[in-house]
């Protein structure tokens, strides 16, 4: 039996048993009625979409990225290392690495995925005083700090959210060593610094700088 | 009478070999099942997409493994027997009935969105922006893929795969029957259950909701595969 008539003949079965206000109904349904219905259903779940895109969607991922931009904290550590000592052109230029970066650049986007800020243009500039003296100084620039990538397999992509969650780099500050106690193994300063870097993320960017001061501790590393 | 798949052609054997080749070409192994994997190279195309990890782009994907084959098929269809029964018109009622399946599959998921915030849309940006690549402009200075152009173009290869997954079911079967759509749509949802947790990444470790809304939507598909030929021919047999 073809479908044709096999359908046929359940159609038949179906029309049979049809009242008379349903054969008035379907009257009413004519193609061209039919058509527009066909249409409006058809499009309807695309109409959905692009309504929802715009009133939803595009919001709840401005929102969640600008509350991300916000939850970024700097990190500067409190300790410098002093890492070498050598002579330039006669003087003696001490060399430190300070640890500093961004922390809590994990959120959730729009539909509760975890994500990792994007991270550009990281700029970092401090000076480190004691004493009415400048101790150090350091000026770092970062053009990206590592994010996944989104095409990872889950089970290396979840491991790279928590790691780069918190993500740090050592910096390399110099000054002049002369101003250093060479005997001393410790040395507190007033570290000055500034951070600026612009934040990416789902749809939205933003610059955001930080400028503070801290105490920070010089720590002679080179017998380490 | 329109016979929107004809028994014409058919010949030797019977039951499960009847299904899959006939003395004139037809069958699983032969022109039906030819034309059904043409129309399922959209999802082809995906899949070599998600099972890459991306690395494929869906562009790429989607250029060797469904516009390179429709180019190649669509002047074989020269060569369809002449007892097959797949002629234009044939192919256009089968065109038309498949636009229902999908679309009711997609309104199936507009509650679910609703109640639940699961969006049916997401992946969307990423198809379209595989496709059209991201490039930062004036407009989207940070490179974003949240655009109606990526929206627009993920719709289409949506669009694409849902019509073509349709067509392909309408090939491959020569009756319409509930138990065959139900089991055509059973294979969606496993396929999707399988290939999204393993492979797609945005939608990795999902709550049991999302594997709910895959098997609902799913399911409303195989009813739209059921229902299409009905609505079809009751009107054309009405008016």
């Amino acid at each position: 039996m073809t479908l044709n008539l096999y359908l046929d003949g359940k159609v038949g079965i179906w029309r049979k048993g049809m009242s008379s206000n349903t054969r008035t109904r379907s009257r009413y349904l004519t193609p061209p009625v039919i058509i527009i219905l066909l249409i409006l259903m058809y499009i309807g779940p695309y109409a959905f979409v692009y309504g929802r895109t715009a009133t939803w969607t595009f919001p709840r991922i401005d929102e969640r990225d600008f509350d991300a931009f916000e939850g970024v904290e700097p990190s500067v550590s409190r300790v410098a290392n002093l890492t070498s000592v050598k002579s330039v052109g006669g003087a003696q230029e001490a060399t430190y690495s300070l640890n500093v970066g961004i922390l809590d650049r994990k959120f959730l986007d729009w539909i509760g995925f975890p994500l990792v800020l994007e991270v550009n243009n990281f700029n970092f500039t401090a000076s480190g005083i004691s004493q009415g003296k400048i101790i150090l100084e350091c000026s770092h620039f970062e053009t990206a700090f590592p994010k996944p990538t989104g095409s990872e397999p889950w089970y290396i992509y979840q491991p790279l959210v928590d790691k780069y969650d918190d993500y740090t780099l050592d910096v390399s500050c110099r000054g002049d060593a002369s101003a250093i106690d060479p005997a001393a193994q410790t040395m507190p300063i007033m570290l000055n610094y500034s951070i600026s870097t612009t934040l990416v993320g789902d749809r939205n960017d933003k610059v955001r700088s930080w400028t503070d001061s801290q105490s920070t501790e010089i720590r002679d590393v080179r017998s380490l | 009478m329109t016979d929107y798949i004809s028994e014409k052609g058919e010949g030797g054997g019977g039951g499960l070999w009847r299904i899959l080749r006939d003395k004139a070409g037809g069958g699983w192994l032969g022109y039906r099942g030819l034309l059904a994997i043409i129309f399922f190279t959209p999802q082809i195309g995906v899949f070599a997409y998600w099972i890459t990890y991306t690395d494929i782009t869906l562009g790429a994907a989607m250029f060797y493994l469904t516009l390179i084959p429709f180019m190649i098929a669509l002047p074989l269809t020269a060569l369809l027997p002449g007892k097959s029964g797949i002629t234009p018109k044939t192919l256009g009622i089968i065109a038309v009935m498949a636009l229902i399946p999908y679309s009711i599959y997609d309104w199936a998921r507009v509650p679910m969105n609703l109640i639940f915030g699961i969006p049916f849309w997401d992946h969307w940006f990423d198809w379209g922006n595989s496709i059209l690549g991201t490039t930062a402009t004036s407009a989207t200075p940070t490179g974003t893929i949240f655009t109606y152009e990526q929206l627009t173009t993920g719709l289409i290869s949506h669009i694409m795969r849902g019509w073509g997954l349709g067509i392909g079911y309408y090939f491959l079967v020569r009756k319409v029957t509930l138990v065959s759509a139900f089991a055509f749509g059973w294979a969606m949802t496993i396929f999707y259950w399988i290939v999204f947790p393993v492979w797609v990444l945005t939608d990795a470790l999902p709550p049991w909701i999302w594997f709910f809304t895959a098997w609902e939507s799913h399911m409303v598909f195989a009813l739209g595969l059921w229902v299409a030929p009905k609505i079809f021919n009751y009107y054309r047999r009405s008016y």
